[in-house]
This record gives structure tokens, C-alpha cells and sequence, in this order.
């Protein structure tokens, strides 16, 4: 069965700075994936070119079977992505926000419509859905990313920093949720800096460094590598990182 | 000299800076500096020719017809200071954000209040600056230092103005409620444009009688029905002293009575800003969605622009404004027709410009857009029929009115309309410049990266068209010429591309 994402000698520079330096990942479907790094260590740059906003220099992105540079329109019809601001158009209405992201992504109508309306009662946003997305609050805002994202109904989920900004209910909410998507057979891959969160979410971690991938695997098989059995996320991160450096 | 930290000079020092900075000049900053310069040396060139001509061939002007001239001119100029003053006011009662750091500080709120008034009344004389500095430096280099009264006169209109759109927002927010009060600036500053509109076409049939009669009737063009509304600052204009002095007490006083009841209610809609923000009702029990791509897509730029005050009201505004002065002061003679054709082909260009700019360049997602399985090529094709539609509607109903009255003209009407909207649009297509929409409020941040020139390659293309409708219109052969330089503008911003369609983001 083909990976959910393949990412091969993958490489990517800004103004002469290497941001991401032949980097290879592969994930399998139905995997909830965390990929931790220092600020700068290239994270953001690497969901950027999977989601097909960035070109690489070098090396081949293949999302569930498609080539995202020679089909690039097949790799993104199953893909979703949540960077760390929320992808919203402040004088939308909520449900004008879905109905969009739904004609983008080309769902039915009336798949849409009752697809929306699961999405909006399970992420507590029914009642705020004739806001304009401006009025809503910093988390609100994030869940009606996260409802747009799913709308279509993707096989790869990309989360950059999902919990910016929620309160403390609203991220268990989405928590819960995300789990439950990987659980129907959703693949996630995201970042964040809260290591508790990676901790007990993810059932395979990545460590990146200067756009290079330093380790993989679970937090057992990283454990074992890095330190003794009880060592927590984020000695087991600081131990592979460097103390200097922060998630 | 150093201003003493926290003093109200200081403080509108600083607010000042701050504004005077977001006209960067880009990559190339000699380049730019160095045309800007050019651009101001024109301008004083060109109003220093129309002077000396004036002074030359002209015999004296009667008093009154000076002063209806003068009036004439400062009503103009009196219209788009409104605009500004209505906007930046505006901004003060619904951003209040912007003044939070200074309202943490431990300045007094008196003083914070003075200096953003000041800033309002300075931001509000810029406008005239470009209009004013040529003729009043130019016409005192010719031997009228009377004219250097052009500075304090505009800088004291810019007062009363910034005094009468405070007290416009003062005496909204205390009748309306902040929340509604929103809605009701929306109109009064929409009503601006459309009143010079108004004004500009009411009593054209006396005038065209009037002027029959007298050749220099100003009154024919329009607004000089109503110059004696600035009979002052024109009297003040000429030099008479009692005027500029009623002036100067005028304009301070009816400052400092609209800052002081403005005050309250700046503060507090500053201290409770969610207030000011209309928030939106539940909608019906269940969804209904029609997600044709080109639908949702059109509908979203539309609603993404209309909902925006500030944006709308650009979009009315700026068209308007244009579109008013040609008609309102040449639209007559026997070339009135062509003159009305040359100003829909600009306000065709114009809108078709800043449209394609806001939702092509200035799209507010596209990181969404970006992720989306649409090529880009179809998105930006379905953004550009967005922006073309309503463009080219109007340019049609404006061929058919032409039509009925001249089939030629009719036809140069929407051959030149639709041209300059799609040149416009062709050239952000072929070199788009990505803005945020934030800053494309601020219209100055939205061209800081600009070239040089690509602003000149849009003016040509839009005083270009404008031209040839014009030549076209009066059967001048010129006009085809013109056409055939003008369409190849939008080729040569392709040419040098440079591969900014990246930059955009999707």
C-alpha cells in the first residue's frame, strides 16, 4: 500500500539559507505524526511544500500515491492544511467561509451542506454560524479553520501549531476530535511546541534540525536511543536538539 | 533640537513619522526618489506655464470672477479633504486599537486626543498638497507672493474640515449608538462622492444659458453654482486680511469645540471596542450551499469588498471623484459628448485597476487558495471575470446612452470601456503586486514596493485609453494610434514579470 506521504531528498533555500536540507520522511496511512524542531529548524517550510504552497529546490513530495510537483491537483484534492494563522476571510460569514472552501475543494452542495452542519455542532461553532469570522474569538476562529479543512472530507490532514490560541476546553475538543479522525483512519501530521501534546497524541515523532530529520521514531524507540525509560518529550527533545534550543 | 518625550509635539512628531514611512520607496531608492522628483518638477513646470500664461494674455480678473474661480477650485479640493477627514475619523472610533499603547502610557488622555486631532488636520491637508505646492510656489516665483497664501488658507480648511467630520461622528455616535453609528458614517461618507456629483450636474441647463452669454460663466461648470459656499477661504485667498483672520478664529475654534466633545466618545469606543463591531445573526435552521467554483469564488471577492466600508467607499470614492470633475467641468461645448466618453473609458480603467488589484493581488487567503486542488490559471481567470463583470455592465449601459445620442460615439464608448478594463485587468494579471488587504487600506503602504514604473505603465494606460476615446469620439485618427500603444502596455508588464506571480501565494 502506498504511503500517505513520501517525502524524498527534499530540499529548499532562501536567499542562500538552507531551510530544509534533503529531508526524507515517509508516513503511513492512518498515522498521527508529530514533527518537532526548534524555531527555524525548517518545520513550517517542509508543511508548506506538502501542501503545495512551495516549490522545492529538490527531491519529490508524493501524497498518497501523486506526485505534488507533476499532479499536483490530484495530491491536493485529498490533503488539508491548518497553518498556525487561521485561514479565514474576516467579512465571511461562517457558513459563506464553508460553502467556499467547499466549492474550492469541488464537493457537492448538499454533501456540503450536511457535512457542514456535523462540523459545526461537533466543534461547538452552530450557534455562532452566522457571524463574520472577524467577530470571532482567536480559538473559534482556529475550530472554523479546522471545520473548513475537513469539509472535504481528506485522507491527509497538515496541522501547523493546531492549538494556538484555543482555551483550555476548546484544545481538548479538538484533541478528542483529532483522535477520533485517526481512529476512522484520518492521517495527521502536525507540529507544535507543546510536547505534552506530542507526548500523548502522536504515535510517531520526528525530530528536525537545520532542515534535516535527526531522529524518528516512537517515544519508546526514542527513548531507548536518547535516554533512560522514564525520560519525558521534552528531555528526550533537548537531549537530541541541543539545550540551547527550544520546541 | 530634541522635543521633550511624552510633549504634544513629540507625540504628533512620532504619530507623523510613523505615517511618512509607509511611503517606502522599495528596492530602488534613488531610482524612485529621483522620478518622484521629476514628477514635482513637471507638476510646478506645467502650473508654472498655466500661470504665466494666465498672467500674460489675461487682463486682470474682475474680483468676483476671481473669486468664484478660487471658489470653484477649493470646493474641489474642500471635497476630497472631506473624504480624508471622514476616513481617518472613522478609523478613530472603530480602530480604536491603534490608540491603546498611547492609553497605557501615563499621558494624559487630553493630550493624546490633541495629538491624534492634529494628525487627523495634517493628514487631511496632505491631500491638497500635490494641487498646491505647484501653483503657489510657481505663481510667487512670478512675482505674486499673494499666492504663498495658498498654504495657510488649505492648512485652515483642512481644520474646519477635520473639526466638521469630528463633529459628524460625534453628533452620529450620540443619536445612533456606536454600534449603529457605523452604518450611519458608512452612508455620509458614500453621500460625499455622490453630493459632488450632484452638485456638479444641478442647474447645468441655467448655466448652459448663462454661458451662452458670457464665455468665462463659470457658473456652466457645474460647481461654480456653488464656489460662493467657500466665499471666505477664496477672500482669504486674494489677501484680505479680516478674512484670514475670521478664518484662522474659525477653524481653531470649531477645532477645539469638536475635539472636546469628540473626546468622550472616542474614548469610549476605544475602551469598548467589541461594541463597535456589528455582530451578524444566526441563519436559517439548516444549510443550504451552491458550490459551483466561479459562484462561490465571485461572491466572496464581492462580498469580501462591499462588506469592507473602508474599501467600498474607495471604490465609490475614488471613481466618483474623477468621473465628477470631467463631467462637472467639461462636459459641455460641442465636445461634450467625447468628454463624457473619455471619462467612462478612465473610470472603466481606473475601477478595472483597482478591483483586479484587490482581489487578484490583495487576496486575503491565499494560503487557502494556495492548497486548493484549482490551477491557479483558472482561479485567477474566475477572479478576473469577477472583477470585469460589473466594470464592463456599466461600460455597456454607458455605450447605449452614448449610442442613442451618436452611434459613433456609442461604439467608441465600448470599444474604448472594454479595452481599458481589460488592459487593466491584463496588466495585474501579467505583473500582479501582492498586498495584504490591511494595507491596501492604506494606499500608500499598498504601493510602497511599487516601481516606479508600473505606476507609470498604469497611468499610461489609463490616461492612454481615456485619450484615445477622446480623439475617437471627435473623429481624430489619433485615436487608433493611441489604441495600438496602449494594449501593448499590459505586454510589456508581462515582459518584465519577473516572476512576480509567485509572490503570490497561490
Amino acid at each position: 500500500m502506498t504511503a500517505a506521504l513520501q517525502l524524498r531528498g527534499v530540499a529548499r533555500t532562501f536567499d542562500g539559507k538552507q531551510a530544509v536540507d534533503g529531508l526524507d520522511m515517509r508516513i503511513e496511512r492512518g498515522e498521527f505524526y508529530a514533527l518537532l524542531g526548534a524555531n527555524g529548524a525548517g518545520k513550517t517550510t517542509t508543511l508548506r511544500m506538502i501542501a503545495g504552497l512551495l516549490q522545492p529546490d529538490s527531491g519529490s513530495i508524493e501524497v498518497l500515491g501523486h506526485d505534488l510537483v507533476k499532479q499536483p491537483i490530484a495530491a491536493k484534492q485529498r490533503l488539508a492544511f491548518l497553518p498556525d494563522e487561521p485561514l479565514l476571510y474576516g467579512k465571511l460569514r461562517c457558513t459563506e467561509y464553508l460553502e467556499f472552501v467547499a466549492g474550492l475543494w469541488g464537493v457537492d452542495g448538499r454533501v456540503a451542506e450536511k457535512k457542514g452542519e456535523e462540523l459545526l455542532r461537533w466543534l461547538d461553532l452552530w450557534d455562532a454560524r452566522g457571524n463574520y469570522c472577524e467577530n470571532l474569538s482567536r480559538g473559534m476562529q482556529q475550530k472554523l479553520t479546522l471545520a473548513g479543512a475537513l469539509i472535504h472530507d481528506p485522507a491527509l490532514l497538515i496541522l501547523d501549531e493546531p492549538l494556538t490560541g484555543l482555551d483550555v476546553a476548546a484544545a481538548r475538543r479538538v484533541k478528542d476530535f483529532l483522535s477520533q479522525l485517526v481512529r476512522d483512519g484520518l492521517t495527521v501530521l502536525f507540529t507544535t511546541h507543546i510536547l505534552e501534546v506530542a507526548e500523548r497524541m502522536a504515535s510517531r515523532i520526528g525530530l528536525i534540525r537545520s532542515g534535516r530529520l535527526i531522529a524518528e521514531g516512537t517515544l519508546d524507540e526514542l527513548r531507548a536511543r536518547y535516554g533512560a525509560d522514564d525520560s519525558t518529550l521534552e528531555e528526550l527533545f533537548l537531549s537530541a536538539t541541543g539545550p540551547e534550543t527550544s520546541a | 533640537m530634541r522635543l521633550p518625550p511624552g510633549s504634544l509635539p513629540w507625540l504628533v512628531w512620532q504619530d507623523l513619522r510613523v505615517t511618512i514611512r509607509t511611503f517606502g520607496f522599495g528596492k530602488n531608492r534613488l531610482w524612485a526618489l529621483g522620478l518622484y522628483a521629476l514628477f514635482i518638477v513637471l507638476l510646478h513646470g506645467g502650473a508654472g506655464m498655466v500661470l504665466w500664461t494666465m498672467f500674460k494674455i489675461r487682463k486682470p480678473m474682475p474680483v468676483d470672477k476671481l473669486l468664484e474661480l478660487s471658489g470653484v477650485l477649493l470646493l474641489s479640493l474642500e471635497f476630497f479633504m472631506l473624504m480624508a477627514a471622514l476616513l481617518a475619523t472613522f478609523r478613530l472610533i472603530l480602530a480604536g486599537r491603534e490608540l491603546t499603547l498611547h492609553l497605557t502610557s501615563p499621558l494624559p488622555f487630553r493630550r493624546i486626543m490633541a495629538m491624534r486631532v492634529l494628525s487627523l488636520v495634517a493628514g487631511t491637508w496632505a491631500i491638497s498638497i500635490l494641487l498646491v505646492t505647484p501653483v503657489a510656489n510657481m505663481g510667487a516665483l512670478l512675482g505674486r507672493p499673494v499666492f504663498l497664501l495658498a498654504y495657510p488658507v488649505t492648512v485652515m480648511m483642512a481644520a474646519l474640515t477635520v473639526a466638521i467630520a469630528l463633529a459628524l461622528m460625534t453628533l452620529t455616535v450620540r443619536l445612533f449608538g456606536l454600534v449603529r453609528a457605523r452604518r450611519v458614517l458608512q452612508l455620509l461618507q458614500a453621500g460625499v462622492p455622490l453630493l459632488f456629483v450632484l452638485g456638479s450636474l444641478v442647474g447645468r441647463e441655467d448655466a448652459e444659458t448663462a454661458q451662452a452669454a458670457d464665455p468665462l460663466a463659470l457658473s456652466g461648470a457645474g460647481l461654480g453654482n456653488w464656489a460662493g459656499l467657500l466665499r471666505l477661504p477664496a477672500l482669504a485667498l486674494t489677501g484680505d486680511a479680516e478674512a484670514l483672520l475670521i478664518l484662522l478664529l474659525l477653524a481653531g475654534l470649531s477645532l477645539i469645540a469638536a475635539a472636546r466633545f469628540a473626546a468622550p466618545v472616542v474614548l469610549l469606543a476605544v475602551q469598548s471596542p467589541e461594541q463597535a463591531t456589528p455582530k451578524a445573526q444566526a441563519t436559517g435552521a439548516s444549510l443550504h450551499f451552491d458550490t459551483r467554483l466561479f459562484r462561490v469564488l465571485m461572491l466572496k471577492e464581492w462580498r469580501t469588498i462591499l462588506r469592507d466600508a473602508r474599501l467600498a467607499i474607495a471604490l465609490a470614492a475614488q471613481p466618483l471623484l474623477i468621473v465628477a470633475f470631467f463631467y462637472g467641468n467639461l462636459f459641455r461645448g460641442e465636445y461634450r459628448l467625447a468628454a463624457a466618453v473619455a471619462a467612462t473609458t478612465f473610470f472603466a480603467a481606473q475601477l478595472s485597476q483597482y478591483v483586479s488589484n484587490l482581489m487578484i493581488s490583495a487576496e486575503e487567503s491565499p494560503a487557502l487558495l494556495g492548497s486548493a486542488p484549482q490551477p491557479r490559471s483558472l482561479l485567477i481567470a474566475c477572479k478576473c471575470v469577477a472583477a470585469l463583470a460589473p466594470v464592463l455592465a456599466m461600460m455597456l449601459l454607458a455605450a447605449i446612452w452614448a449610442a442613442v445620442q451618436d452611434p459613433w460615439t456609442g461604439l467608441v464608448c465600448l470599444v474604448c470601456g472594454f479595452g481599458a478594463g481589460f488592459c487593466a485587468c491584463a496588466i495585474e494579471v501579467a505583473r500582479p503586486y501582492p498586498v495584504t488587504r490591511r494595507s491596501f487600506v492604506q494606499v500608500a503602504s499598498a504601493k510602497r514596493n511599487r516601481d516606479p514604473l508600473d505606476i507609470l505603465s498604469v497611468l499610461a494606460m489609463q490616461f492612454g485609453w481615456a485619450g484615445a476615446a477622446w480623439f475617437l469620439a471627435i473623429g481624430s485618427l489619433w485615436g487608433a494610434a493611441i489604441v495600438l500603444l496602449v494594449v501593448l502596455v499590459p505586454f510589456f508588464e508581462w515582459w518584465r514579470d519577473a516572476n512576480r506571480q509567485a509572490l503570490l501565494g497561490y
